[in-house]
């Protein structure tokens, strides 16, 4: 999208949804960056959706995101355009009463239901395989500001994916702890919880 | 003020929700474990939350009714402990352990064949063509006879029958127990031996049922038992027991675990005579114990009479009986025994309530 206030050096750049006249809202990251987002993804972030329902705040106004980063904005939005494209694959489910065509019509909505199921699943996989574990905890602090609460789910089911059956070591790098237990007392867990050391994934 | 980098540590950094929320979703109680070995923060911070009893209530969703006990049982007691611990604290880390170990101790599956072998009953017809063993058979036959067990004739139909079993752990959490009566199909009228009503018993011994081969048999023929044989933990309502030839399943109305391994099934009321002698017999054709057993390499052991046991890791261990603590440092023998012990059972009304050893280091048995 040519518009002369994007100063986006993103790899991923915003394009407008080709002929509407989508609202979009402006968002500022820490970093500087400006984002212009439909107006549809920018409402699934929490945070945004209360700071525009508060009273009439200018939508061309950029909003400012002091804790989040612009590569993590960025892959923000990504999910969630993608989540909404394909929670838009299932139709409106159909009402109690309905006639023998439409629980016909419930039936196909079931299988669309599976497909976007499917989709998504997929989407996910793909999401995160090449983020570094920087990056993932990096997505979760922003969603956890932006109040998203579908992709918070989604990035803690990751995370515990991702330090399952892994050394003490790893999740410590992971999250950046410094272990402060003395030789003896870690020495005692592991021979108290041998069990628990047993069959560890090598870092 | 929150920072953007990525120094520090997260779960301080993201919040209590979002961290627990994280910690909840690892299905393995191992890495619970180790999450406690990361930091002490990250210990208290599983230990304060409750994580591995959530994680075993979310793995085995009958022990809800069951956590009465094991937490009655880490009461706060006098006890012992490190300076500056609370005696909730106590407790919280008490539960930690027991919980961990009961997740990764607990077989993952239900298991419908909880019984090991049968301990006595206390009449048996025309053995050993009709015995107690039968009733463990799985199939309807052994060669050309039909498999079941029956009890002897009496005139009086009050008279109830007792099938007394040792469950395949000595620490099961039981759910369910089916019980089919048997149908004489060679007998005119094709009689059904049920009884009128089952009622079930867990609890364990109190004394040592290692006995010669001899006295064993012949509890398993004819055996009545005293009062002060066992000590019974828990007592099922009555059953009815319809006469139908069908495995017949009675699920109590709360999952109990069995302390000690003992069951016994409680055969109420008779109400089929046999034609040839006028007489009212029961006959049982099978029983099962649907189940959670405690899975090697965990075991428990009674550590005195009063209902101290004590909840053990030997990863040597599949078939032997040690449980002495080994020293440490020695080479030759890789056995690793573990123990701790937890007072598992608390025994209502029969004597005080003992001291609870939160041992520091394994207890020599």
């Amino acid at each position: 999208m040519a518009n002369g206030e994007n100063q986006n050096p993103n790899p991923n750049p915003i394009e407008a949804t080709p002929g509407a006249a989508a609202r979009t809202i402006t968002l500022k990251t820490a970093d500087g960056e400006i984002f212009e987002v439909e107006e549809a993804v920018a409402m699934e972030f929490g945070t945004v959706k209360s700071f525009f329902e508060d009273d009439a705040v200018s939508a061309t106004k950029p909003m400012p995101l002091p804790n989040v980063s612009g590569s993590a904005l960025s892959r923000v939005i990504t999910y969630c355009r993608r989540s909404l494209e394909i929670r838009s694959m299932i139709p409106p489910a159909t009402s109690e009463d309905a006639t023998a065509a439409e629980a016909v019509q419930g039936e196909g909505d079931l299988e669309a239901e599976k497909a976007a199921k499917q989709e998504r699943k997929e989407f996910e996989a793909e999401f995160l395989k090449d983020e570094s574990n920087e990056d993932v905890k990096e997505l979760i602090l922003a969603a956890n500001y932006l109040n998203i609460k579908e992709l918070l789910d989604f990035l803690c089911r990751s995370v515990a994916l991702r330090i399952q059956n892994k050394s003490v070591e790893y999740a410590r790098k992971f999250f950046g702890i410094e272990g402060d237990y003395t030789p003896e007392e870690e020495a005692q867990i592991r021979q108290e919880y041998a069990w628990a050391f047993e069959g560890v994934d090598e870092d | 003020m929150r920072r953007m980098d990525n120094r520090g540590d997260f779960i301080q950094r993201l919040g209590l929700d979002i961290s627990i929320n994280i910690l909840n979703l690892l299905e393995d109680p191992s890495d619970l474990v180790r999450a406690c070995a990361v930091s002490h923060s990250w210990s208290r911070f599983v230990i304060e939350n409750s994580l591995c009893k959530q994680l075993c209530l979310k793995l085995f969703p009958e022990l809800s009714s069951v956590t009465q006990v094991i937490e009655v049982e880490n009461l706060i007691e006098p006890v012992k402990f490190s300076a500056g611990g609370s005696p909730e604290w106590e407790r919280l880390k008490r539960d930690n352990r027991v919980y961990a170990f009961f997740a990764q101790g607990l077989t993952p599956l239900i298991k419908k064949d909880c019984i090991i072998e049968p301990i006595s009953a206390s009449s048996t017809d025309n053995y050993p063509d009709e015995r107690i063993q039968n009733t463990l058979e799985p199939e309807d036959r052994i060669g050309y006879r039909a498999s079941y067990w029956s009890s002897k004739g009496e005139s009086d139909p009050n008279v109830p029958e007792i099938l007394t079993y040792k469950l395949v752990a000595q620490l099961c959490v039981v759910t369910e127990i089916q019980v089919q009566p048997f149908q004489a199909y060679f007998q005119y009228g094709f009689p059904i031996y049920s009884s009128k009503a089952v009622r079930f018993r867990l609890g364990y011994s109190r004394h040592s049922l290692e006995l010669d081969d001899d006295t064993r048999e012949g509890m398993l023929i004819h055996h009545q038992w005293s009062d002060d044989d066992f000590i019974w933990t828990y007592t099922s309502p009555e059953f009815p027991v319809a006469q139908e030839n069908k495995l017949q399943k009675f699920k109590l109305p709360e999952a109990v675990l069995c302390i000690g391994g003992i069951l016994q099934v409680e055969l109420l009321g008779r109400v089929q005579k046999q034609e040839m002698d006028g007489l009212y017999y029961i006959c049982v054709s099978h029983v099962q114990v649907v189940g959670r057993p405690l899975s090697s390499p965990f075991d428990i052991d009674m550590l005195d009479s009063s209902g101290k046991w004590t909840l053990k890791y030997n990863p040597e261990t599949l078939c032997c009986q040690s449980s002495t603590q080994l020293p440490e440092g020695e080479v030759d023998t890789p056995s690793r025994v573990r123990t701790f012990t937890t007072r598992l059972l608390q025994l209502l009304g029969n004597g005080p309530v003992g001291n609870n050893e939160l041992d520091q280091e394994p207890p020599v048995l």
